[in-house]
């Protein structure tokens, strides 16, 4: 098998840099309800255990902007009402959430973040 | 430039390094929010297995000066020639400078203690209170 290393494509005009090619996640993490264990992950430096059913990512490698997509799920079996969602996000962290009607609950959750990187 | 972008090299080191988990937590409060819970900071293992490696990570000082650029213009550290291999120990300080806010571990002036990096086994497993969490003065 052959491999090319190509850090910039050029078509004659503009170019581009291949890290910004990639269509998969910039970073992605799977960890546990507390928020104290990353189960898998790429592109993250630290989980923070901020609160209850709060947890904060941090990237190695930032983000261009905060306006970058990411998607965060709650791995419920506690019941039908679990959900998740991003807080706050900035360039270089993500503020992941699993709640339900009566407020923040721990939950194990996998977050993908998807964007231009810096 | 022979080290290419910091997100390359993660990638290319993710496919043969093993996972690190750290044996230390970092536990701190901050002081422009006193009536939130003191939070923990988990290293990643694959961000330790990286620092423990060396030649992947960039110099802290260029994310600390990354900090004061605005969103979507070119930052410094993606491209910056990546440092050597760290301690554990070493890798936890510069993680402290990298994901907790200044404010915590430099600027704060005051007499609590607000920033303890402890061993994993002491963060309490028990988090009924979780949201009543203080660092022990």
């Amino acid at each position: 098998m052959s491999t090319l290393e190509v850090s910039n494509l050029n078509d004659g005009t503009k170019t581009v840099a291949t890290t910004n090619l990639t269509n998969g996640s910039k970073a992605f993490a799977s960890t546990n309800s507390t928020g104290t264990t990353i189960n898998e992950s790429f592109n993250i430096s630290s989980l923070g255990d901020t609160a209850t059913g709060r947890q904060l990512l941090s990237f190695t490698s930032s983000m261009s902007g905060s306006t970058y997509m990411s998607n965060a799920n709650a791995n419920s079996s506690q019941n039908d009402w679990g959900h998740a969602g991003s807080v706050t996000k900035s360039a270089s962290q993500c503020d992941t959430t699993g709640y339900d009607p009566s407020g923040y609950f721990d939950n194990a959750m996998s977050t993908i973040i998807m964007g231009d990187l810096a | 430039m022979t080290h290419g972008h910091l997100w390359d090299r993660l990638a290319e080191a993710k496919t043969r390094l093993d996972p690190v988990q750290s044996k230390y937590r970092v536990l701190f409060e901050d002081p422009a929010t006193p009536d939130e819970p003191a939070k923990v900071l988990v290293p990643d293992p694959n961000w330790m297995a990286c620092a423990l490696e060396g030649g992947i990570l960039p110099p802290i000082e260029t994310y600390q000066r990354d900090r004061g650029v605005p969103d979507g213009e070119p930052k410094e550290h993606p491209y910056a020639e990546p440092i050597g291999a760290m301690t554990e120990e070493e890798a936890i300080e510069y993680l402290v400078q990298k994901d907790i806010d200044p404010s915590v571990w430099r600027d704060y002036k005051g007499n609590r203690t607000i920033l303890k990096i402890v061993p994993v086994e002491l963060i309490p497993s028990d988090r009924s209170f979780r949201n009543a969490w203080r660092i022990a003065q």
